[in-house]
């Protein structure tokens, strides 16, 4: 019983990690239709930028804030120079062109930073929280996950529910010429949709980081898990993206808790064409998704 | 850091703009839309664009809108060229909004949401107050929330504000498309095709809403229904395979042979005679 306690609280935080990365790929594809590859790569490198940070003697939460703010400016520079010069041309280009940038960083991040794992130091101690007598598998920086991650969610969807900015961003994302027709400018929603996904990103990777072997390639898991959290959601849903980040950490959990780690990427392929197969547009209906 | 911008606080338009079109051509491939088109559209004044499919109605909204250029000529509103670095987003700054052929509705958004949509956009002051402070925004939001209802009321489809669009009559739809044009207080408003779909009863309501606004704004009108026409504006231009056959009061161009024959075809053309028909066009 205990076991699987501890399995559950595991998946849990590793799904609100999975979850804010989902985020991510959700607030990209609701605006431009494109699934960002290279998502997971623009989070870890921010990630070795905020260890650069650190190396220099700069406090652990300054590095934190620096990262989310280079995940903002390395999101919307990726819109502005890769993304935007690819708009009206085939769907595949965007695919070929994330999937490039996800190359060129982690060959850019090896030579800067070598490809051994190194460590990242987390926010608080990982050690397990005492309940009663005995330790349970959630330390601090697991609540700290917890919290983080819902307070991120929160603002995005306050931003996207109780601001005009908001609402245009979502009329954008449905109809883009008429809201231009409005007098909404489009294009620079779009740069602030890819900023914001930064933004997730790299919060993603901040969390993901003490917690694996820090290496350029260590979101390359974490993406797929990620994906397969965003197409449960519904891949539109920041609520689904939330949703569906649960459930995959916690399959991948039980999967790796009862069966072996090493079956834990099978599991979330299996997830992802069960999910596909049962409800094929995401568990959260298309009317209540696009509503969030 | 982002200066919070005064709210760009819509003006009294000012006396006398008027859209200009001066000798407009456009050509797609080897077919000529708009052919040495020339109008004019005064401010309080609603003018008619009718003629046949094809006649280059719609396409002559797509070059105001921005959405298509021009080979030739001139159109510029309140003496602002449209036609030179012009966007679709800076419509509604010049105090121009369109409605959409069909409703083009948000599917997504509610009705009162899409009103509040069309709302004059302030990037820099949306985004300085959803950063910077909520409390502002939601202010903000709610004022106008209040001015999105009231149009939604105004045009009689206020009991709907929390519905999505798709679940609605489709004149309920449109009114919604119109409040949603409103709401950016034009000077000068572009309906095109607004009676498409509607049923007679509906059509009458449409017009005494069209009368209604005429005090207010310019009103630049492509419609197919002749009575509606025919009962709102005050002068209408007609055209014909890309020109201007016709352009005067309703009782004029209701007269015009050339206009029976534009939409009536051959039998009146062998009559009047077809080439004396397009010389004094």
């Amino acid at each position: 019983m205990s076991l699987f306690i501890n399995i559950t609280l595991d998946g849990v935080s590793s799904g609100m990690i999975f979850a804010a990365l989902a985020l991510a790929l959700v607030l990209i594809f609701r605006a431009t239709k494109i699934i960002n590859f290279a998502q997971g790569a623009m989070a870890m490198m921010t990630t070795f930028l905020a260890s650069s940070l650190l190396a220099q003697g700069l406090g652990y939460w300054w590095a934190f804030v620096a990262a989310l703010a280079i995940g903002f400016v390395l999101g919307a520079l990726v819109e502005r120079v890769l993304i935007r010069p690819l708009k009206g041309k085939s769907e595949l280009n965007p695919v070929v062109v994330t999937i490039g940038l996800l190359v060129v960083l982690e060959g850019i991040a090896g030579v800067i930073y070598g490809n051994a794992s190194r460590g990242f130091p987390a926010a608080y101690s990982q050690s397990g929280l005492t309940v009663g007598r005995s330790k349970i598998a959630f330390s601090h920086f697991d609540v700290f996950i917890v919290v983080a991650v819902l307070v991120l969610m929160i603002a995005i969807l306050v931003l996207f529910r109780a601001t005009t900015l908001g609402l245009r961003m979502r009329a954008s994302a449905f109809a883009g010429e008429i809201a231009r027709l409005l007098g909404v400018r489009v294009g620079m929603l779009l740069t602030l949709g890819w900023a914001l996904a930064g933004v997730a990103g790299s919060l993603a990777g901040l969390l993901v980081a003490p917690t694996s072997s820090f290496s350029p390639y260590y979101m390359d898991l974490v993406l797929v898990y990620a994906f397969t959290a965003a197409v449960i959601g519904g891949l539109e849903s920041p609520v689904g993206a939330l949703i569906g980040g649960l459930i995959t950490g916690l399959c991948i959990s039980y999967v790796g808790g009862y069966l072996g780690s090493g079956l834990q990427p099978l599991g979330a392929l299996v997830l992802l064409m069960v999910a596909l197969m049962a409800r094929p547009e995401g568990i959260f209906a298309r009317h209540s998704v696009r509503r969030v | 850091m982002i200066a919070i911008e005064p709210e760009p606080h819509a003006p009294a338009k000012s006396e006398g703009k008027a859209l200009l079109i001066e000798g407009l051509s456009v050509g797609f491939g080897g077919l000529l839309a708009l052919d040495q088109v020339s109008l004019t559209a005064f401010q309080r004044e609603t003018v008619g664009v009718i003629g046949p499919n094809g006649a280059g109605k719609t396409t002559l909204f797509n070059i105001i809108c921005g959405f298509v250029g021009a080979d030739s000529g001139q159109v510029s509103y309140g003496g602002i060229s449209l036609l030179e670095r012009h966007h679709p987003h800076d419509l509604t700054k010049l105090g121009i909004a369109r409605t959409l052929q069909g409703v083009g509705l948000f599917a997504g958004l509610t009705l009162l949401e899409n009103v509040m949509a069309g709302a004059q956009a302030g990037l820099r002051s949306d985004i300085a107050s959803a950063f910077l402070g909520l409390w502002r925004s939601s202010r903000e939001e709610r004022r106008l929330a209040l001015r999105a209802r009231e149009l939604l009321d105004e045009l009689g489809v206020g009991a709907y504000a929390r519905y999505l669009p798709a679940a609605l009559p489709f004149a309920v739809q449109k009114s919604a498309a119109l409040a949603r044009a409103l709401i950016a207080e034009p000077s000068l408003l572009l309906l095109d095709e607004p009676a498409s779909g509607l049923s007679n009863d509906e059509m009458d309501e449409l017009a005494t809403m069209i009368r209604g606004l005429r005090s207010r704004m310019g009103i630049l009108l492509v419609e197919h229904h002749m009575d509606l026409v025919m009962s709102v504006c005050d002068r209408i231009v007609v055209l014909d395979f890309g020109r201007v056959i016709a352009d005067g009061t309703p009782e004029s161009v209701r007269s015009n042979p050339e206009v029976a024959t534009a939409y009536l075809g051959d039998e009146i053309d062998k009559s009047s005679g077809h080439s004396q028909a397009f010389d004094d066009a």
